[in-house]
């Protein structure tokens, strides 16, 4: 109940699906947390559902501004930050033959652009307190993309070559700031319950998504956010650079885990 | 709740001081485990019990060599009769037999996989068969970052280690729908007895291996403890087949 007390955190992409998730469970362990978001109404709304150690600011993370005004604030609520979680992402999958060059660019800014300021927005705040922890949020489809995950596939690459470069660099300066990524496969939010539910059968279609999965099922929210946790908290002081899978053993089987994912 | 509340745990290898197995059974007694210790050294053994039961924990303290199969039968026998279930086995126990592959004899190639990748493979064997009946577990296997880059002068140990992950890869997935899961944790340099010893001899070693380390120090046990408590625990449930890399961003370079 107390693995972060005392922690200021700030989780872009906070406002919904796992993002939302990391949130709660921060708060239940001790944490000020800031939802960075660009929804102001689901930000708000959660915000106010945890209390006063939660608070909402908005953050377009493609926006240098805007994370300079989202640091500025979170330093004059809470103080500097110890955790940055990157979790804001967008996803529209799309054949390298479809996929337009406008879905790359936006991609790429998201995942890219965002996290390259974020890391940097973070670096500077967690300076003041000469300790940290980055956790960005990847995907499976970095490591192994699925045929239609060009853009998103592509821009999780990018985002995980900045985390090592920021782990790194934070080891070589003497800062003792760690930047490690977590890497998901299907999670049960409501995005993939919507996806789910539109289709003809819903259940059928959960079946055979968990049918891919070693475990036979869905990875939920908690699960991701626990590993977040970890990394997170001060119980993973010696690991920086690491790429964590909680892929339900995805990504240790030989072949592609299923159509189109 | 403690993290471990209710499961019994099996860590091989636990003799040692300071020393990955001591450590992280150590941390899984903080967390309520109910814990059996194993090791060929009967003395430190009885030392690492000593500070567990310092905790106010029970702890079984039963000699076991990991490469004999008898041994196992035996241990994974004794833990279902008296504790009625094994949830969670860490194959921690190994050596580092340190010479070139030119330098290294029959003997000694013969007695690093046997102690580092057999001992993993008789212990999945059998954890795996006690853990099916009870509906469940987790494996945790101590693997190394001499497991997953090259390393000069680590002879065998490096093959033995890449070969802990590969096995715990294969466990996860054969046993993926059993509800057992199966990882590695790969440290870095960390700060046991063996490396302990190492300096030692070496002392001029110190900075160079502390500036090899992007964190700029080595690693305590503690801090590989908590991650083998977090594979052990139900917080990692969907982490399975996989690796965790406790090494201040030594392979990330």
């Amino acid at each position: 109940m107390n693995r972060l007390s005392n922690k200021v955190a700030m989780v872009t992409g906070g406002a919904n699906g796992i993002g939302a998730g990391i949130v709660s469970l921060f708060i239940n362990e001790g944490a000020k947390v800031v939802i960075a978001d660009n929804n102001a109404d689901a930000g708000n709304a959660l915000a106010d559902s945890l209390g006063e150690q939660c608070q909402y600011i908005y953050l377009d993370v493609t926006e240098a501004s805007a994370w300079q005004r989202a640091m500025q604030a979170t330093e004059e609520v809470f103080g500097p930050l110890d955790i940055l979680v990157q979790s804001a992402g967008i996803s529209r999958p799309a054949s390298i033959e479809d996929a337009s060059l406008d879905d790359w660019r936006e991609h790429m800014k998201v995942h890219g652009e965002g996290a390259f300021l974020g890391c940097r927005a973070a670096i500077a705040s967690m300076k003041k307190n000469h300790a940290g922890s980055i956790v960005n949020i990847s995907s499976v489809e970095s490591i192994r993309p699925g045929p239609l995950f060009t853009c998103y596939g592509a821009a999780k690459a990018a985002q995980d070559a900045l985390t090592k470069t920021v782990a790194l660099h934070c080891g070589e300066m003497g800062y003792d700031i760690r930047c490690n990524s977590v890497h998901p496969a299907a999670t049960y939010t409501p995005l993939l319950q919507q996806y789910l539910e539109s289709a003809p059968d819903p259940k059928a279609l959960e079946k055979i998504y968990a049918g891919m999965q070693p475990l036979n099922r869905i990875a939920t929210v908690e699960e991701v956010a626990n590993s977040v946790l970890f990394l997170a908290s001060d119980e993973s002081s010696f690991m920086t650079g690491h790429q964590m899978y909680v892929d339900g053993g995805v990504l240790a089987k030989p072949y592609p885990s299923g159509q189109g994912a | 709740m403690s993290r471990l509340q209710d499961k019994v745990a099996l860590v091989t290898g636990a003799a040692s001081n300071p020393g990955l197995g001591r450590a992280i059974a150590l941390r899984f007694a903080q967390e309520d485990a109910k814990l059996i210790i194993t090791d060929i050294n009967e003395e430190g053994l009885k030392a690492a019990a000593e500070d567990i039961k310092a905790l106010g924990v029970e702890v079984a303290f039963w000699h076991q060599d990991v490469t004999s199969e008898q041994d196992w039968l035996n241990t994974i026998e004794r833990i279902e009769t008296q504790f009625g279930r094994l949830d969670v086995l860490v194959n921690n126990a190994g050596i580092a037999v340190l010479r070139t592959v030119h330098d290294m004899t029959m003997a000694e190639y013969d007695r690093q996989m046997s102690v580092n990748m057999t001992s993993v493979f008789l212990g999945s064997k059998y954890g795996v068969g006690s853990m099916k009946k009870t509906g469940g577990g987790s494996i945790v296997n101590l693997s190394s970052v001499a497991g997953l880059v090259g390393i000069p002068g680590t002879g065998a140990y490096g093959a033995s280690k890449a070969g802990v992950r590969m096995l715990s890869k294969t466990v996860a997935l054969e046993n993926a729908r059993e509800n057992i899961r199966c990882n590695s944790i790969h440290p870095g340099v960390i700060w046991t007895n063996i490396q302990q010893d190492a300096i030692r001899d070496n002392p001029e070693q110190y900075e160079i291996i502390n500036e090899s380390v992007p964190m700029g120090r080595m690693g305590q046990p503690e801090e590989v403890a908590n991650c083998a408590l977090f594979l052990a625990c139900d917080e990692s449930s969907y982490v399975t087949g996989t690796e965790l890399t406790v090494d201040g961003g030594m392979v990330a370079q």
